[in-house]
């Protein structure tokens, strides 16, 4: 374990845009349903409900002795399990932060806003914040947020997108911007994500064809779409058909059909678990279930059998397979963040979480408490609460390694993520074992009885040879502790080198 | 040909599911001559007790027996936290159940998110396979058990609660009160257990729905807004308090998006229009819907 950490220092993300896309599901649903109206947010706080000016005691940042830091999140609605994740995850970075003696002694004191499924919560909930004198903002979500920003951007709010990708949308600083200076991203960009799976699939599979199917409905400008194409195309990877569903559909049979016909080697699902599940069981129903390796693809029928690649939130955690049970396949991947591979013992939230509340991180835990650390750097970096300040002290505190890996942002780069952080991750079966592969290969030591998927019947893991060396560029010492423990999938090492033939997946 | 029985398959097993919910709906309307928006989030409340009942160790059959207890009494119990305070009121002038009936459903989904989680979940289906075959491939297009069992069941569903309204006692009681609660009271019909009755019925039907539905579209809190809806559509397209009207309102729903995904890789995107247009223009010559009656008042 590392030794404990200083408030304000480190992180890394993982787990995807999830809030971001729960929270625009249960808006495209009731967008759909002509309903919005109907479906407000619940806002609350844990000092008073929203709306109400609060008494910011102590002026902007908090009192003398606190610093108020702003959640916004689901914590109600079709995303509030999300909002769990935020809740549980800065619950227990927080008493960490506090037990070992705050910020210059001031203790940090959250201030959670929920904005439901309501877009136009973003703006309330922001006012209402600042009416609370916060130091700056953990903006977990992407309900509300572009609502917000203007907002943001005339205070100069310091804002951490924590599940907010304005990254690959352009907006952020400096590459655009609409967000303005004060705005910082944890999250993992698609845009690295995408461009990294389709060099995975040209390169290291041999892949030539591939189709992709996304959510209209979230994705109603097709930006997600426009950046698989790049990326697909880009690589040397012909796009054999684009399939729209929505998040209401329960049957992908009509795209499945059509799909069939172009008999793309990859099928990149952009959606939700649910949409990972419900594509994967219907190819099983279909008889175009992935086949794993390339023997048993020639002894298969001839047919259809592309290897599923699905975005960090519809496929970066274990829920989809529970969904799917056993038409879930192993082999199916997605791209991640190596900060958001919880399973690494070496990360602290896991531990933090065991001791302040008991539980194990399922996925994702890192991601808030590594915005709040770089708040909180930014805060001690100024010497103050003033936004202009910290700002500029969450450009200047230096890396920082708070709950997994280390991190940081800079006066050019205020994303926190580099695309030689980007690693492939595998569902495989702790319970029914490895694939069947000639020649075999071991499930990694995060399986291993004490380790954190010890038990578990599936998850998803680190692949580890496809993003070796870029990986090792950007966290050289936690890539030679992977290889030596043996965490991960790792293929047979030959001359202390691993090579691609043990297991293609 | 494939093309054609994918869009047989995809409407026969997506309306299904609709009416099936629609029928929820019907039942409630058939007494109370409301909406009752809650129905939705009776099919999580529904949903996520089956799963909370299977994570215990309960067979699957077993848990939609409890489940269908359970959730007509959280029916019962929107009656009463939502409709009863209001009284006696007119349906059609004094609209305060819609408000109510609607934060019942949120209350209730916002318990079971408390309650059990938040998380999607799936269920076992109730058949898994059939003389050993776990699929059916009809001219390349999948089939499974579920399916149906599926439609089997809300056929099954529709004609008994068909039945139930047209031709046994409860239905008669249940008409009556729609049309007229004092002149049914004064020949004995007791209003308020007929109308708690109608939201048990409804109660334990969302139950049915959701565990059948749940190997299609697993048991998730969107499911009470997003099928709620969708269903509410179909049951008026179909005609409000008719058993076949919703059957028939959830076949033409799915059969339009059915289509609209078929015909376009971007039907998804479309879907939703052509289903709302054919819902106005619908209204617009049969405010009654498809199979509703026609609405004859003495003055």
């Amino acid at each position: 374990m590392r030794p404990p950490p200083r408030p304000g220092s480190g992180c890394a993300v993982s787990r995807r845009r999830f809030l971001q896309w729960a929270g625009q599901a249960g808006l495209a649903a009731a967008a759909a349903a002509g309903a919005p109206a109907l479906l407000g947010s619940c806002a609350y706080g844990d000092d008073g409900p929203p709306g109400r000016a609060g008494s910011g005691s102590g002026g902007p940042g908090g009192s003398s002795d606190t610093i108020r830091v702003g959640v916004v999140a689901p914590f109600s609605g079709v995303g509030a399990f999300l909002g769990d994740i935020v809740d549980r995850s800065l619950d227990a970075a927080v008493q960490q932060v506090n037990s070992t003696g705050g910020v210059g002694g001031r203790k940090v004191e959250l201030v959670q806003r929920d904005t439901g499924i309501d877009p136009s919560a973003g703006p309330r909930v922001y006012a209402d914040l600042v009416s609370k004198g916060v130091a700056g903002i953990l903006w977990c979500g992407a309900v509300g947020f572009s609502q917000a920003l203007p907002l943001v951007k005339r205070d100069q709010m310091p804002v951490v997108a924590v599940f907010n990708d304005p990254f690959s949308s352009g907006h952020l600083y400096p590459e655009g911007d609409r967000a303005g200076r004060s705005v910082f991203q944890i999250l993992l960009p698609d845009r690295y994500a995408k461009s990294v799976l389709a060099a995975y699939a040209a390169s290291d599979r041999g892949y030539r064809t591939a189709a992709y199917m996304y959510d209209a409905l979230l994705d109603p400008g097709a930006t997600a779409r426009a950046r698989f194409e790049e990326s697909f195309s880009r690589a040397g990877v012909e796009i054999t058909g684009v399939e729209t569903f929505s998040l209401v559909d329960s049957d992908y049979g009509p795209q499945l059909q059509r799909l069939r016909e172009g008999r793309p080697q990859v099928l990149y699902v952009d959606g939700l678990n649910t949409n990972t599940a419900g594509v994967v069981s219907q190819l099983h129903d279909l008889g175009a279930a992935y086949v794993d390796t390339p023997t048993a693809k020639a002894l298969a029928d001839g047919g259809w059998h592309p290897q599923v690649f699905g975005s960090p939130p519809g496929s970066g955690d274990r829920s989809w397979v529970e969904l799917a049970g056993d038409k879930a396949r192993v082999g199916t991947v997605t791209a991640w963040h190596l900060g958001g591979l919880v399973y690494l013992p070496s990360f602290a939230i896991g531990g933090w979480m065991r001791k302040f509340l008991g539980r194990e991180p399922t996925g994702g835990e890192e991601s808030a408490p590594d915005g709040l650390a770089a708040l909180l750097a930014g805060v001690r970096k100024a010497g103050s609460t003033e936004r202009a300040k910290v700002v500029r002290g969450m450009e200047e505190a230096g890396p920082l390694t708070f709950a997994s890996l280390e991190f940081g942002f800079t006066r050019d780069r205020h994303l926190a993520r580099t695309p030689d952080e980007v690693a492939i991750v595998t569902m495989e079966r702790g319970a029914s074992g490895p694939a069947p592969t000639v020649p075999p290969y071991r499930l990694g030591l995060e399986w291993s009885p004490g380790q954190a998927f010890a038990g578990t019947p599936a998850g998803p893991t680190q692949l580890v040879r496809p993003t070796l060396e870029a990986n090792r560029r950007a966290h050289p010492a936690l890539l030679d502790q992977i290889l030596a423990e043996g965490y991960g999938t790792q293929c047979t090492k030959r001359d202390g080198a691993l090579t691609p033939d043990c297991k293609v997946h | 040909m494939t093309d054609l029985v994918q869009i047989i398959v995809s409407t026969a097993t997506v309306g299904s599911a609709l009416a099936l919910v629609a029928l929820g709906y019907s039942l409630v309307f058939s007494a109370t001559g409301i909406v009752n928006f809650a129905q939705g989030p009776l099919l999580v409340v529904g949903g996520y007790g089956a799963y909370a009942l299977t994570r215990a160790g309960l067979p699957i059959g077993v848990a939609l027996v409890v489940a269908v207890l359970g959730t007509a009494a959280a029916g019962v119990a929107v009656e009463v936290v939502a409709l009863r305070p209001l009284r006696r009121f007119d349906a059609a002038t004094d609209v305060g159940w819609v408000l109510t009936t609607f934060a019942a459903g949120l209350v209730a989904v916002d318990l079971v998110r408390i309650g059990v989680d938040a998380s999607p979940h799936a269920l076992p289906p109730l058949v898994g396979s059939v003389f050993g075959r776990q699929v059916w491939q009809v001219a390349g297009v999948a089939v499974t058990p579920t399916d149906v069992v599926i439609v089997a069941a809300t056929l099954a569903l529709v004609v008994a609660v068909d039945v139930t309204l047209r031709a046994t006692p409860f239905g008669r009681a249940l008409r009556a009160v729609a049309q007229d609660r004092e002149a049914a009271t004064l020949v004995g019909v007791d209003a308020r257990v007929v109308v708690t009755g109608a939201f048990a019925l409804a109660g334990a039907l969302a139950a049915v729905a959701a565990v059948l539905l749940a190997p299609k579209v697993f048991v998730r809190l969107e499911n009470g807004l997003v099928l709620g809806l969708q269903a509410f559509v179909a049951a008026v397209l179909g005609g409000l308090g008719s058993a076949r009207g919703a059957l028939a309102g959830g076949y033409v729903v799915a059969a339009v998006s059915a289509v609209a995904r078929t015909v376009s890789p971007s039907g998804s995107r479309y879907e939703f229009v052509a289903v709302f247009a054919l819902f106005l223009v619908t209204l617009a010559f049969r405010p009654t819907g498809l199979l509703g009656g026609r609405v004859m008042e003495k003055v």
